[in-house]
């Protein structure tokens, strides 16, 4: 009787683990990248562009442990989606991304520790693991959002200076420093004052432009001013965007169990 | 008594104030006909699934869900299926969750109604041995809308992602099984054409100590690989049969008995890719075998299970699986082979605006039979989705996917979810 009960359930339970959408995957990497960097923005002159890079990184996130929300509003031509987020993080580490919105994906969580990563879905109520190079698959959709930790993955060079958008920027190649990053290679713009991002290209490993990216909406969060707001926009089709808002961050004190595996199903 | 009830409300008012009550009401219609004549109606369902978990500000919580159905495609449709049908499946009210649960430092202590689930396999949960299900309409469904949860006594201890569980049982339930006449029922009438007879399965057992069950899972934390060691000793979820003629009338009784699982579970990212495994023994299983009337015999019975899963960008998924059962023991007259074994291909295709097509194809080598099941999912908002189906079953009329090949169907469903979070 298991087999011929089997197959049904199969497809319904593939299909629920399917539905979960990569995006949640690549906007933890995305968050979690940007976690390591202690420290704070400020004017002082950066040593090299590794540490514009740092720097950058830092104008986007506090350290420790906080959570926060991400909404996120993708467009193609006249088609809509948003989808909101509650992220959990502790160091760099440790994230936890539950899906608030749309109502009929809520309680889907996804829980990335170090290099492992889970996602646990109301359908099946287990957690299930998922493949580290998932992230990786370079989706024109999504593949953006996963690699913005540059100063961990990528080796920066100053090679100028530019005004974009009324902004002085110093001008950054980033190039990949192991195997595993989506992009062979990045253009940067940061602020020169405040180092603030304020724009990025993502370059295919074939050397094709992938997406742009353009980040806004400086407010303070938690101790200091950073940018809220990052559009990015496919190389391809001008029309798809995806824009991501962050807000109402918190501090928070995590147990160590909050990130077990474990504690998806409790 | 009205002073302790007024102390339980003070008690229970002083410990929700701060609490986080996360609500989820959801509605599921379906209309579907055969696809196979006679096309007449197969499901014409309405559910309501109700959830509510009480998060206090403390390391307690508190779970309530039930459901409730109602299917009217057995009603309306005498003339298919019979009164045991009928009266048995036409309506349904299902306790779920009802837990209280503490979570403090390594230790999760989960008391009352809930899901236990282990194992890592898609599809079915070979490893998934703790509740029983509802087959009813052939498992159909997403597997935790299966799941009939049972009350235990569920603690585990997680130190560094090295788990141990424990889980007492102190009442079996069993598997609610299609009621004879429905589309997935046990083919009796195989085995006692133009005979009557009646049919009762267990559905429980009483509450003692010989019928306690009890099980451990160790999970260790080993780098990239999720492992299990399980150990289960229960009574069987599924029934086995037991036949006697009564005058000229035949009465089958379905029962359960008490067998002990051992298994081990893993998955492995591979790249883009994960492995999931499960190989499991059973330990003094009951399977039936037919010699005028239908009888248990017993055999150790092993199972395993390899799925790889391979996923391409953030559109396109695609998994295969491949599974053998296999007793150590058979005799004559067994109604199942010794060694029977599926194969299971699966894609998943996000097409535009999250529409998604599935599509999953498993083949029975041992028969030739094969299941084909089909959907189309359109989210209307972000609160309801309506989904396109089919399930087609083929083969030979005894084979195991041929046998319902008459139940094959088409459906529409329509599915809302309405929830709130509230703070107290």
């Amino acid at each position: 009787m298991q087999n011929k009960e089997f197959a049904t359930r199969l497809g319904l339970e593939i299909e629920a683990v399917y539905h979960v959408t990569m995006k949640s995957i690549l906007l933890l990497h995305l968050i979690i990248s940007s976690f390591s960097f202690a420290g704070l923005p400020n004017a002082s002159a950066p040593s090299d562009a590794n540490e514009i890079v740092k720097k950058a990184d830092e104008a986007r996130y506090p350290s420790g442990q906080f959570s926060f929300f991400v909404k996120v509003t993708d467009t193609d031509d006249s088609n809509q989606n948003e989808t909101v987020y509650l992220v959990h993080t502790k160091d760099s580490d440790n994230s936890l991304v539950e899906t608030k919105s749309p109502e009929r994906m809520r309680g889907r969580k996804l829980l990335m520790k170090k290099r492992d990563l889970w996602m646990f879905l109301p359908s099946l109520k287990k957690p299930t693991r998922v493949g580290f190079e998932q992230r990786l698959t370079g989706e024109v959709s999504n593949g953006d959002l996963a690699r913005t930790n540059f100063a961990e993955d990528y080796d920066a060079k100053l090679v100028g200076e530019e005004k974009v958008d009324s902004h002085n920027c110093y001008k950054l190649l980033l190039s990949a420093n192991h195997k595993e990053t989506t992009y062979r290679q990045i253009v940067y713009w940061v602020d020169k004052s405040s180092f603030f991002p304020v724009q990025v290209k993502f370059y295919a490993l074939s050397g094709k432009l992938l997406k742009t990216g353009k980040y806004s909406g400086v407010k303070p969060v938690l101790d200091k001013s950073r940018v809220t707001q990052l559009v990015i926009t496919d190389a391809l089709h001008k029309t798809r965007q995806s824009t991501l808002n962050y807000f109402n961050f918190r501090k928070a004190n995590y147990d160590d169990t909050f990130f077990s595996k474990e504690s998806l199903s409790d | 008594m009205i002073k302790l009830g007024f102390l339980t409300f003070l008690l229970m008012a002083s410990l929700a104030l701060g609490a986080i009550v996360e609500s989820h009401i959801d509605t599921q219609s379906r209309i579907g006909y055969h696809t196979v004549a006679p096309t007449d109606l197969s499901s014409h369902r309405h559910e309501l699934d109700v959830n509510y978990l009480v998060k206090f500000p403390n390391p307690w919580s508190l779970g309530f869900g039930l459901r409730a159905l109602v299917e009217a495609a057995y009603a309306s449709n005498s003339s298919r299926y019979p009164d045991p049908v009928r009266t048995r499946d036409s309506q349904d009210i299902i306790l779920r969750d009802l837990f209280l649960q503490y979570k403090g430092g390594p230790l999760t202590l989960k008391l009352g109604s809930q899901q236990v689930v282990w194992g890592e396999a898609f599809g079915f949960y070979y490893a998934d041995l703790v509740n029983p299900k509802d087959f009813r309409d052939f498992g159909i469904g997403p597997l935790d809308r299966n799941r009939l949860h049972i009350p235990m006594i569920n603690a585990k201890l997680n130190f560094d992602d090295n788990v141990i569980q424990l889980i007492y049982v102190p009442k079996p339930f069993f598997n609610k099984t299609p009621s004879v006449g429905s589309d997935f029922a046990f083919p009796f009438s195989r085995f006692f054409p133009s005979q009557d007879f009646t049919f009762n399965d267990e559905r429980t057992l009483p509450v003692s100590i010989k019928n306690a069950e009890y099980g451990v899972r160790l999970s260790p934390n080993i780098s990239g690989t999720d492992l299990s060691f399980i150990y289960f000793n229960y009574f069987d979820r599924a029934p086995v049969y037991e036949s006697e003629n009564n005058s000229g009338s035949i009465n089958v009784l379905g029962e359960h008995l008490r067998l002990e699982t051992l298994g081990l579970t893993l998955s492995l990212p591979l790249s883009t890719l994960v492995l999931r495994s499960e190989i499991l023994f059973h330990r003094n299983k009951y399977f039936n075998y037919f010699d005028g009337s239908l009888k248990p015999y017993e055999s150790n019975q092993w199972v395993g299970v390899l799925g790889l899963d391979y996923i391409v960008g953030d559109k396109w998924r695609l998994g295969l699986q491949v599974s053998e059962n296999y007793r150590d023991r058979t005799v004559s007259g067994a109604i199942d082979l010794q060694s029977t074994q599926l194969i299971t291909g699966h894609g998943s295709f996000t097409i535009i605006n999250s529409q998604v097509f599935d599509l999953l194809y498993a083949y029975a080598p041992h028969d030739g039979s094969s299941l084909t099941e089909l959907s189309y999912l359109i989210p209307l908002s972000k609160r309801v989705e309506i989904l396109f189906a089919a399930d087609l079953f083929n083969g030979g009329k005894s084979s195991q996917f041929g046998l319902f090949h008459p139940a094959s169907r088409g459906y529409i469903q329509l599915k809302t979810y309405l929830g709130n979070e509230t703070k107290i």
